[in-house]
């Protein structure tokens, strides 16, 4: 269980793999979509376990399970 | 009833608008799945459409370690302050040219057939169709709300680099505003597919979504943050890359813009 610091809340006993090998994937992923969607829920042999969103509403940070994305544009780096 | 597992909803319509001149791509009364997801860079699109837009750019692809990459000039937006247009039901997304490339930012550079240097296109055709996915080259010009208790998402046209604020609360209602309710899995026919409405250019008349239920209700409200710069991953099944990194974006290949105010610490 893992302490993950957001802006400035502080969210204990957040579950969060540790991948310790990869061929392509060069940055952490957290992932914010649907339970039931989670990557272990593909072989039917598990229960969702609670993701950042799911702690977030539990711990009763936020209130409900919703979450806005502002990407902002490219600022393009010229080699 | 199956349940929404995914930030899927419905496109419409995409068209190529330049000094006021708008030239759609899309046959009427056409619709596409669509997944919404921030954990992608590259928008998939199916592939006669994507044909169509990429000769529009006068695109090359070149095959580079036997994966194909789809480039154009990086003066797209030279001439001209065209934006590639996303309709949603109630809501169109104007992407503007220069959001839809990708600047190579490290060695080894590819080139044009011309010679210039290359920029990677926005797009790239879907490899089934069924997995058409609207990745970041699309979501930066797009302020999304993604609500799982309503199962919808909120869609508006982004104010880049904004320094004004204004946070207004999700109520227990969802979104004010324009939302497009989630798809469930499966809910709609693959590919492209007809809808029984039909749809105007003026964009007051659209196809009746059908509704999903979702499996709790939410109560109380949450802030959402107005502006600066942040980003969370939407995720998906990410889509396979091949071993071998280049300096161009695999399709799938996860990549965060904007600056990402997260500190992970670990404690036992």
């Amino acid at each position: 269980m893992d302490v993950v610091e957001f802006a400035d809340t502080k969210t204990p006993n957040v579950t969060f793999g540790v991948a310790t090998a990869s061929n392509a994937v060069l940055n952490g992923i957290m992932g914010v979509g649907f339970d039931r969607n989670e990557s272990w829920m593909s072989d039917g042999s598990h229960k969702p376990y609670p993701n950042f969103i799911d702690t977030l509403v539990n711990d009763e940070i936020i209130n409900s399970h919703s979450f806005s994305l502002y990407l902002d544009d490219l600022g393009m780096i010229y080699p | 009833m199956k349940e929404v597992e995914a930030y899927r909803i419905l496109l419409n319509t995409i068209s190529i608008e330049e000094d006021g001149e708008e030239q759609y791509i899309t046959p009427d009364n056409t619709s596409i799945q669509v997944l919404m997801d921030s954990g992608t860079t590259i928008t998939t699109l199916p592939e006669q459409w994507f044909n169509e837009m990429f000769q529009y750019f006068q695109g090359e692809s070149q095959v580079i370690d036997g994966t194909t990459y789809y480039l154009v000039e990086c003066d797209i937006t030279a001439n001209t302050t065209g934006t590639m247009n996303f309709g949603f039901g109630p809501a169109t997304i104007k992407v503007p040219y220069s959001e839809m490339l990708i600047h190579q930012t490290a060695p080894p550079y590819v080139y044009l057939s011309n010679g210039d240097l290359a920029c990677q296109f926005g797009l790239t055709p879907a490899e089934d169709d069924r997995n058409f996915i609207m990745g970041d080259t699309f979501l930066r010009s797009a302020y999304v709300v993604y609500d799982l208790d309503q199962a919808t998402v909120a869609i508006a046209q982004t104010i880049f680099n904004t320094t004004d604020s204004n946070i207004v609360e999700i109520g227990t209602a969802g979104v004010e505003g324009t939302t497009v309710t989630a798809a469930v899995a499966n809910q709609y026919p693959a590919g492209i597919f007809s809808t029984a409405a039909p749809m105007t250019t003026t964009l007051t008349e659209r196809p009746i979504y059908a509704t999903t239920t979702t499996s709790s209700s939410a109560t109380g409200s949450i802030t959402s943050t107005g502006s600066g710069s942040g980003a969370a991953s939407a995720t998906a099944s990410p889509k396979s890359s091949s071993n071998k990194i280049t300096s161009m974006q695999k399709s799938g290949l996860f990549m965060i813009s904007g600056a990402f105010p997260m500190i992970l610490s670990l404690l036992f």
